[in-house]
């Protein structure tokens, strides 16, 4: 009774593993930025051949567990007792070094579409410290700085290529923005440069990403995108010098 | 002590051998089968410690705002968790199981080196004892993650936690190094007659290349803990920035160490569950060749993949470390069919070592397509230092690497204490953990995909977290629970006397020979070895003989 109940319980193991997994599909947030929609677009094509190799493996394992169970009739009798198939075993080195060939084929596509630079737009040298950050806007001289209680907001115009430097002047940091779907790290001693484009106005929060230490989970950020003459509005409003966040 | 004159010689040679008994003997011993029981029993000690770290750290995180500690505790729980979980329970654990199995399994009476072999044990018990020793002082643990990103751990943090830390995982190193030479040593040289290397378990198998593997990646690490040490203290600049050195040498090494380690941790546990699945199929392992290559071949990769750690610092080549690490999705994949090939046709029964063996098959293929999608700079732009990648590797170290400790454990136990665990624990433990890891981790996947950091100790409720750490912190504790009758297992079985056969399960390599537990010098007598299966050939002559059915199956 029990050799036949235990291994019934194995189906609705693997079902329920692969509603979950099926339960991630297409969860990203939404992408904030035309750089954000190539990580989109590329996790959305992962998802294939993840669930159809999911799929299989749980599927051969459980109607193994289902099929060659033991029967109580032939408690003593050996089965076939076959060591290998090249035939087989050939296949399955194959197949998986052409997936992922295919999988790397299109990583490199996106990276080289995430990397491209495009003219015009604006400048922010990021700075990230212990524990908040600085945007400055090198050709308008104006300097964001937040604070524990204020955390800093990067006013950025829609549609626009937005050209950042990074470095920290400690340790290390991260800047990430869930929505932008990237992050970046601040490494003291090695600035690093990125682009993104806001595609829709909006407030996207942020927040630094690499331990730095016990206030790394206050280093928060926002990104503010808003259309082209609200961004002249703000920039003139905050010309007058350093000061905190709006 | 009551020999006549006749017999003296005999005596003293029973007495030279005949083990010490109480504490004095555990503390001399030099039998590999008591250091590997000692570092069993160590590595399961330091788990239950670090799981009880991991059950803080989730209570921190079940709600939004500080309920249970400081952010200077939560990064010091989270750093001695990851420690201990890695290099004080998975990596040893892996040392003692080798300790006490390879000898058995190559048909020898010891390792090649038993002295060194004890040395190695306090080494990793001290080491393992200094690092938690950081409590204790008035700065408290080392609190720079289990990675130890510089500068953070270098001016920043002057804590002598960190040095406790430093010095203690360089006496663990040395210890791996040593274990690692001692059964690399006796693999080669001190195999029983017949027993050639392509007739050796997959396990020991396994065990030799990670030996290989920990030789590789054990002293880059102990040269950084030097390097480190030397910047905190003798006004060295490797790693400062400000004064010439660069942060991302630190991360070089360390992950040049760090992700080897990974396979350190899983390539033993792939072996494990090789030696299970025939067993309880009744079938020979399918595919016994490709098994080794498959084995040699991740090794050989773990080697150059580690800037795929790096991807987000903007300062290593993209395609080149993302190849190698979705190549490394080959040799595993063909694992994992040659796992269910040798399931195909058999006759499979489902005793606790065979559940703990499947589990891991569902569970650990979660983590190794997870793998396969951070290997894409493009996408662990988004994923990386998230809880999608916490998740990913609880995943492959849980849902991998502990699933097939417990198997390991249910599987050798009759062997190792001469008495079986009770399988109906063994199934509420079984039960219980697949039920509480899915539910810990599952959400932490789509947490990651949400874009929820790891390593913070506090979160916003507008980012819309609250549930799912809520549902993760659920599942934590029904994995503590699950370890309830685990224990209940493990102390029921120890004070009943011994009762288990030699070879409760119908076993086919050498360690089910002889008797459980074996004897100082582990075989009285060995059968002929002939393929790489010389127990199950013992017992089809056996048979043949005989004329009946077989006598030892479950």
């Amino acid at each position: 009774m029990r050799e036949r109940a235990r291994p019934r319980s194995w189906p609705l193991v693997a079902i329920l593993m692969c509603i979950a997994a099926l339960a991630l599909a297409g969860c990203l947030p939404a992408p904030a930025t035309t750089q954000g929609r190539v990580v989109n677009d590329l996790w959305n094509t992962f998802l294939v051949p993840a669930i159809v190799v999911a799929a299989i493996v749980w599927g051969l394992t459980t109607f193994a567990i289902l099929r060659y169970r033991r029967r109580s009739a032939t408690p003593h009798e050996l089965p076939p007792q076959i060591s290998s198939d090249h035939r087989f075993e050939i296949a399955w080195t194959a197949i998986p070094i052409v997936t992922v060939l295919v999988l790397f084929w299109l990583t490199v596509g996106a990276v080289a579409r995430m990397d491209e630079r495009s003219a015009g737009g604006i400048n922010v040298a990021v700075t990230a410290f212990r524990w908040q950050w600085r945007f400055d806007y090198p050709d308008d001289g104006v300097t964001i700085v937040g604070l524990p209680d204020t955390p800093a907001e990067m006013v950025v115009p829609v549609g626009e290529p937005v050209h950042v430097t990074l470095t920290s002047p400690d340790v290390i940091h991260s800047f990430y923005v869930p929505a932008f779907l990237f992050k970046r790290d601040a490494t003291p001693g090695r600035p690093t440069e990125f682009e993104f484009t806001v595609e829709e106005a909006g407030t996207y929060a942020g927040q630094c990403a690499e331990f730095c230490g016990v206030g790394h989970a206050a280093m928060t950020l926002k990104v503010v995108a808003v259309f082209r003459a609200d961004y002249e509005a703000w920039l003139a409003d905050n010309q007058a010098g350093a000061g905190t966040a709006p | 002590m009551t020999t006549t004159e006749g017999v003296v010689g005999t005596a003293t040679a029973e007495r030279i051998h005949a083990p010490i008994r109480g504490l004095t003997g555990w503390l001399t011993t030099t039998d590999h089968k008591r250091v590997g029981i000692l570092y069993i029993a160590t590595s399961y000690l330091f788990f239950l410690f670090g799981g009880l770290l991991a059950l803080l750290l989730r209570a921190e995180l079940a709600a939004p705002g500080l309920q249970v500690m400081d952010a200077q505790a939560f990064d010091e729980l989270f750093t001695i968790h990851g420690t201990v979980m890695l290099l004080l329970f998975g990596t040893p654990m892996g040392t003692g199981l080798a300790n006490y199995i390879v000898p058995l399994q190559i048909g020898a009476p010891d390792v090649a080196f038993p002295r060194l072999n004890a040395l190695t044990y306090w080494l990793f018990l001290f080491g393992g004892l200094v690092v938690l020793a950081g409590f204790l002082t008035a700065g408290g643990a080392a609190a720079g993650g289990w990675t130890g990103y510089v500068p953070l751990t270098g001016a920043y943090e002057p804590g002598v936690g960190i040095d406790l830390w430093i010095v203690g995982l360089v006496l663990v190193g040395i210890s791996s190094v040593l274990a690692a030479v001692n059964l690399i040593a006796t693999i080669y040289a001190l195999r029983a007659p017949g027993m050639r290397m392509f007739r050796m378990p997959i396990f020991t198998w396994n065990i030799l290349v990670t030996s290989l593997l920990i030789l590789v990646a054990f002293p880059p690490l102990t040269a950084a803990f030097a390097m480190l040490l030397i910047d905190r203290h003798l006004g060295g600049a490797f790693f400062d920035p400000t004064i010439g050195g660069d942060a991302i040498l630190w991360q070089h090494i360390f992950w040049f160490f760090g992700h080897p380690e990974v396979y350190i941790l899983i390539l033993p546990f792939f072996g494990v569950i090789t030696e299970i699945i025939p067993v309880f199929s009744r079938k020979p392992v399918f595919g016994y060749t490709s098994f080794v290559f498959a084995t040699v071949a991740i090794a050989s990769l773990s080697m150059a993949v580690w800037a795929h750690h790096m991807f987000t610092t903007g300062a290593v080549n993209l395609p080149f470390f993302s190849l190698m690490s979705f190549a490394i999705a080959v040799p595993t994949g063909i694992k994992f069919f040659n796992w269910i090939a040798t399931m195909w046709r058999g006759h499979l029964t489902f005793e606790t070592p065979m559940l703990w063996a499947l589990g891991f098959l569902y569970l650990f293929l979660l983590g190794g397509i997870t793998g396969v999608i951070l290997a894409s700079p493009a996408l662990d732009f988004h994923l990386q230092d998230t809880y999608f990648v916490v998740a990913h590797f609880h995943n492959t170290l849980i849902g991998g690497t502990v699933f097939a400790i417990f198997a390991a454990t249910y599987y050798w136990f009759p062997k190792i204490t001469g008495r079986r665990l009770s399988e109906t624990l063994g199934r509420l433990h079984f039960a219980l953990w697949v039920v509480g890891f899915t539910l810990t981790f599952l959400p932490q996947y789509q947490l990651g995909l949400l874009g929820m950091p790891r390593r913070i100790v506090d979160y916003d409720a507008a980012n819309g977290w609250v549930e799912l750490n809520a549902l993760s912190t659920v599942g934590s504790l029904v994995l503590g629970l699950g370890v309830i009758p685990f224990i209940l297992a493990v102390g029921g079985a120890l004070r009943r006397p011994p009762d288990a056969p030699a070879d409760p399960w119908g076993g086919f390599t050498l360690e089910w020979a002889t008797t459980s537990p074996p004897p100082p010098h582990n075989f009285t007598n060995l059968p002929p070895i002939r393929s790489a299966r010389p127990v199950f050939d013992w017992r089809m002559d056996a048979e043949r003989a005989a004329g009946a059915p077989p006598a030892s199956e479950p």
